[in-house]
């Protein structure tokens, strides 16, 4: 392919109708890729699998690197860091208290009550193997996959709250599409004054809430966590806290560290069955009835 | 100027830039959103690289570069190879032009050009009825991949002698400008 400014005629003809023709081409892949996306997706996903797997090795190193070379520079500020980490430290001790009172105060009321809580939820543990690679979308690419039974739309998390869920999932990788991403959204809980609301990402750090049924009623600081509405999410799994956005609009600082993201849990939630009529003990199906929900069903 | 060390080692050459920009970008230093996104930087070394010299950056070359970074970088597939290609054939066509001009006029041209293919992809995302970006974040990216537009060229001018020949010494095809 040459093109300089000593060119024959023909030669840019040529070039012209091949471009046009490789532009007609890529189109068409858009435009597929629009239509039918979940299968594009499915495709890109094996090729990510095929590809970034074999060069893992290489990314841990190198970000590790790159990632002591920006704590070296925080050293400059280390002073202040410490004063500060001293004061966090005196508050803690006092929330520590707390805590453990709570925590013999719940054990001796689940001892009484004899609760098995959420017996169904298991996790497999991932390491972020890399970032999404575009500054419009907010995704990591974790090394487990099918093989390891991750299954689309199952709740990641790191060591604290929620951050993100499965969206594509290849044999040996998945993606986690985080909770900071403009196409996610979750729902929530707000607490203490127990509203439901949708957690939708808008590409900036903190998330918006949204669908507030009295959002006078909701105030910075207040605890999020997933509600397990439409079953997206497992329930009570923390998110965050509701903060004021400069915006006016209230946002939540997810309690996942993202900036420092290196183990999730991807939880292998399993739907607890619906109950869809009557057992067939208590008597026949009535037909009017079983239909209308067994139609909807499918 | 003639290719240093033959086209063919020139073109693996980009080839294996481009790859190592989509390796930087797939590093996971960061995952939360930022204020100011990470660069462009297989745009900035298409661009310095296609400027500088035509032959050895070829279309194929271009092409294969877009398509990877679509797919593994969880761009719109299809789409972000096509506007990688248009913007390199533009600044092709330009190319003697941009080799005798000073650098700042360079930088600016070519800063445009990533901002018209930028918002032109925004533009096609909305028409395709996707969301497209917010104008901060789309801004952001234009401003830092304008940004290391510089130091990229420097690098490359610096360890790969890839330079344009301006300033009075003669230019690829031996003219004294």
């Amino acid at each position: 392919m040459f093109q300089s400014d000593n060119t024959p005629d023909y030669l840019r003809g040529v070039r012209r109708v091949l471009l046009a023709a490789v532009a007609l081409v890529l189109l068409a892949v858009f435009f597929v890729w629009r239509i039918d996306n979940a299968r594009v997706e499915q495709v890109r996903m094996s090729l990510v699998d095929r590809f970034v797997p074999s060069f893992e090795w290489t990314l841990a190193p190198v970000t590790a690197a790159v990632r002591l070379i920006s704590d070296f520079q925080s050293y400059a500020r280390v002073y202040e860091q410490n004063a500060e980490l001293r004061r966090e430290l005196q508050r803690m001790q006092g929330w520590r208290e707390a805590a453990l009172q709570l925590e013999q105060k719940n054990a001796q009321l689940l001892a009484l009550n004899n609760v098995r809580l959420n017996p169904r939820l298991t996790f497999v543990t991932a390491e972020v193997m890399a970032d999404s690679g575009s500054p419009f979308r907010q995704s990591a690419l974790i090394n487990v996959g099918a093989l390891d039974g991750v299954t689309d739309g199952a709740a990641v998390v790191d060591g604290l709250g929620l951050v993100g869920r499965i969206a594509g999932v290849g044999a040996r990788s998945a993606r986690v599409l985080l909770l900071s991403d403009a196409s996610s959204r979750a729902p929530v809980f707000v607490q203490p004054s127990g509203q439901r609301a949708l957690l939708s990402g808008d590409n900036r750090a903190a998330p918006v809430l949204e669908f507030l049924d009295q959002a006078d009623e909701v105030r910075p600081g207040d605890r999020v966590t997933t509600s397990g509405d439409g079953g997206l999410f497992p329930p009570e799994l923390l998110v965050g806290q509701v903060v004021a956005g400069p915006d006016g609009r209230l946002r939540v600082r997810p309690a996942a560290d993202f900036r420092r993201l290196e183990f999730v849990r991807v939880i292998r939630h399993v739907e607890p069955g619906l109950i869809e009529g009557p057992g067939d003990l208590i008597g026949p199906l009535q037909a009017p009835l079983a239909t209308p929900l067994a139609e909807a069903r499918q | 100027m003639k290719p240093r060390y033959g086209p063919g080692v020139e073109a693996l050459t980009i080839m294996g830039l481009g790859l190592a920009s989509i390796y930087l970008a797939l590093l996971p230093l960061s995952l939360a959103a930022q204020r100011f996104p990470a660069p462009d930087l297989a745009f900035c070394i298409v661009a310095a690289w296609v400027i500088r010299r035509p032959e050895t950056a070829s279309f194929w070359i271009v092409l294969a570069l877009g398509a990877l970074g679509d797919v593994l970088l969880a761009r719109p597939v299809g789409l972000g190879a096509l506007a990688l290609l248009l913007a390199a054939e533009v600044l092709r066509a330009r190319a003697g032009f941009l080799r005798g001009v000073p650098f700042m006029v360079e930088w600016v041209v070519t800063a445009l050009v990533f901002a018209a293919m930028a918002f032109g992809m925004d533009a096609v995302l909305h028409l395709a009825f996707l969301e497209g970006a917010r104008l901060g974040t789309l801004l952001g990216f234009i401003l830092t991949t304008a940004l290391c537009y510089p130091p990229v060229v420097a690098i490359l001018a610096l360890g790969l002698g890839l330079r344009t020949g301006r300033r009075g010494r003669d230019d690829r095809l031996g003219r004294i400008p």
